[in-house]
């Protein structure tokens, strides 16, 4: 089964359809571009084109969605946009306190360049969520870098949404985690939300919210007394599509407020199939993939973990009934103990996949974490639009690049910055492997600063892209760091 | 399966299948065209007498392999077991030499073209005919008028001898075709996009759209 799209009478993009197993569902995510978008299904037939469907899809703006944000004397937040085109992207920003009205915002990204916005320059001292209408329909890619206290000792990191009436998460705890949600409402109109916190060990907290027009609410966990020292999923419906976020801070009660934190946004829907970019172990690092079923039938699941090599580690994992699972990644297998990995997950029955890792070891006492949740599509184009390079926080980038297929990814690396495509690479990723990009080390002409990057796939095999970011707090090496899915772009 | 007397027994030792055809294939081996008169085969057959009773015509695909050296000489009409006729293609392609393969659907692309050159293209509509009126094939041809599309046989039944005519009406240049036939039946399935619309149109601000649709009556050899 094949998709075809025709934007304004001119071919644009053709591809596959996957059967979703079990179903007679066939499922494809079909890009756009700014226009009238004809898209054509296809369904063979001993060998013709015999049934066909047609939607026409109409785009005037692409828009991104960031529920989470906060300024003042502890945050620090930092949205970046890149653009990755040939054309000047205007964009009209809205900016969602939580305590004031949307504060508009106005400017045009440059070609082949990251715009950074500083927030507190713009919404002083909120909670504040972010809204960005790219209103001449130029792909973009948007991240959000959030840093607290003067001396940056924490941070964390997201990248764009789009709105849904379900989010779920497959992690919670308030005990020694501080976890927060973090909802944003666009819509003119009230929307009635509930957040349910489906306990481990049993039993749900159903949490009703109203979101006002064009706001941003903040649930607290610990202001629920039922939910204090337990660990829980997150499931929460909508009347109409909210963006939902999930924040978590440790320790609690540490001599430094919110020592280290992560943060993600949820997903929409439980899948057979995971993507996980980034990992790493070691002495340093501790990697943790986290498994969540909401079915009433275990799970069964098959881990697979990727090596830099293209060697593999197949494990297979049953998750419980309504349960968690989570994986120690370095407790695996021995060859995982010291490694940077990627890893995929296959299900038979629908699941949520996240990834958390901590620094430095366990028996130094954690002070940072990062997180994301998987992802279930692999692309052919992705932006990463926050990359950054020394500076005095001593700024690292990676870019983590996952090949799920079993035949090789020819990648092509460009980074933007200046106005200009700087240094551009291309390599071969071999068949189920993973692959890190030392953004400081292997591109020192790229020089100190800002930069964005465009991760391409020239071989028609889609892969997984993150982006992990460290800095320094005085002589402290790494004490914060953000880890992020990279934005999935639309062909050229 | 029911035993009705005691005493012996058995087993169906190699399973047991069910015949539910959703379209019909056929095709004919290489006929030559001579130089001025009907084709070597006339017509050329397709027998779909298997087809069930029941099976009624979808979607009609002709697949023709051509070679000749002035396809503007060939009048070609499709017959089905009902004795509906349809031209396919007559006096077109002009002069110049054609030797490719040529598919032909109701929603093919475009007509063949009058002048040649007669390319591959994915599909060409039947009705490309540069004579008016066209004028009757020999017998025992059916005689015109033609109709010019595939969907005059929509609703007929399947089962039956399908007739390709082939008839060259000028000298002095010969060539050779080969031909294949596909009926699709209303047993196909049904194929349809449900999300994120039911609707014809959509309006998103995103930059991908999910799509998800649904094979209804999905057989074994739907992929």
């Amino acid at each position: 089964v094949t998709w075809r799209n025709v934007v304004d009478g001119q071919f644009y993009d053709a591809g596959l359809m996957t059967l979703r197993p079990g179903t007679n569902f066939v499922l494809a995510n079909v890009p756009l571009k700014k226009g009238t978008n004809v898209i054509t299904t296809q369904i063979a037939v001993t060998g013709f084109f015999i049934v066909t469907d047609t939607l026409t899809v109409t785009v005037s703006e692409f828009t991104y969605y960031l529920s989470e944000g906060a300024t003042g004397g502890f945050f620090d937040t930092d949205v970046t946009l890149a653009n990755p085109t040939e054309a000047a992207a205007p964009v009209s920003i809205d900016f969602l306190p939580e305590h004031g009205p949307p504060v508009p915002f106005a400017a045009t990204v440059s070609p082949n360049l990251p715009l950074q916005i500083t927030i507190d320059n713009t919404v002083p001292d909120d909670a504040v969520s972010t809204v960005v209408h790219s209103t001449n329909g130029v792909p973009l890619a948007v991240e959000r870098t959030m840093s607290w206290d003067g001396t940056g000792y924490g941070g964390h990191g997201g990248s764009s949404s789009r709105p849904h009436t379900r989010w779920l998460f497959a992690e919670g705890s308030q005990g020694f985690f501080h976890t927060f949600v973090l909802l944003a409402n666009d819509n003119p109109s009230d929307v009635t939300a509930t957040v349910r916190f489906i306990l481990e060990g049993g039993g749900a907290i159903e949490h009703p919210v109203t979101l006002h027009a064009r706001q941003r609410v903040t649930i607290y966990a610990g202001t629920i007394p039922a939910l204090v020292d337990r660990s829980f999923g997150i499931d929460i419906t909508a009347t109409q599509p909210i963006i939902a976020e999930r924040s978590m801070y440790f320790p609690a009660g540490g001599a430094r407020t919110f020592e280290g934190g992560t943060e993600s946004a949820g997903v929409n829907d439980v899948s057979r199939r995971w993507f996980l970019a980034e990992g790493a172990t070691g002495p340093f690092f501790e990697c943790y993939i986290l498994l969540t079923n909401p079915d009433p039938a275990v799970a069964h699941t098959t881990i697979t973990f990727l090596l830099p090599g293209g060697e593999t580690i197949v494990r297979t994992v049953d998750v419980p009934a309504n349960g968690r699972h989570t994986i120690n990644v370095e407790t695996v297998d021995p060859r995982l103990a010291n490694t940077p990995v990627s890893t995929t997950i296959v299900s038979d029955v629908g699941i949520i996949a996240e990834r958390s890792m901590y620094w430095p070891d366990i028996s130094l006492g954690w002070r940072e974490a990062h997180n994301s949740v998987g992802v279930t599509e692999a692309a052919l184009r992705w932006g990463v639009a926050d990359g950054r390079i020394g500076g005095p926080r001593g700024y690292a980038t990676y870019i983590l690049l996952a090949n799920p297929n079993s035949a090789p990814a020819q990648v092509e690396v460009s980074f933007l910055k200046g106005g200009a495509r700087g240094p551009v690479q291309s390599f071969v990723l071999p068949p189920t492997s993973r692959h890190n990009i030392w953004v400081n080390n292997d591109f020192p002409a790229l020089g100190e600063g800002l930069f964005s990057a465009e991760v391409r796939l020239l071989n028609y095999q889609p892969i997984v892209v993150e982006k992990a970011l460290y800095w320094n707090s005085g002589a402290e090496v790494w004490a914060a760091g953000t880890g992020v899915v990279a934005t999935p772009l639309p062909p050229p | 399966v029911i035993d009705t007397r005691p005493g012996n027994r058995g087993v169906i030792a190699g399973g047991w299948s069910l015949n539910y055809p959703t379209a019909f294939s056929g095709s004919s081996p290489g006929v030559a065209i001579p130089s001025l008169g009907p084709a070597g085969t006339y017509p050329i057959q397709f027998d779909a007498s298997q087809m069930t009773s029941d099976s009624l015509v979808r979607r009609v695909f002709l697949t023709l392999r051509i070679q000749h050296d002035y396809p503007d000489d060939l009048r070609i009409v499709l017959e089905s077991p009902a004795g509906t006729k349809v031209a396919v293609m007559a006096n077109a392609g002009g002069g110049t030499p054609v030797n490719t393969t040529l598919v032909f659907d109701d929603f093919g692309g475009a007509l063949v073209p009058d002048e040649g050159p007669i390319t591959a293209f994915p599909r060409y509509l039947p009705g490309s005919v540069y004579e008016t009126p066209l004028v009757s094939l020999p017998p025992p041809a059916p005689p015109a008028p033609y109709g010019s599309r595939f969907s005059a046989f929509n609703g007929q039944v399947v089962a039956g001898i399908w007739k390709l005519w082939v008839y060259d009406d000028s000298a002095p240049t010969e060539g050779t075709i080969t031909a294949g036939l596909t009926v699709t039946t209303d047993r196909v399935p049904l194929f349809s996009i449900h999300l994120p619309t039911a609707a014809a149109t959509y309006t998103t601000d995103q930059p991908f759209v999910p799509i998800q649709a649904e094979v209804q009556d999905v057989d074994s050899r739907t992929t």
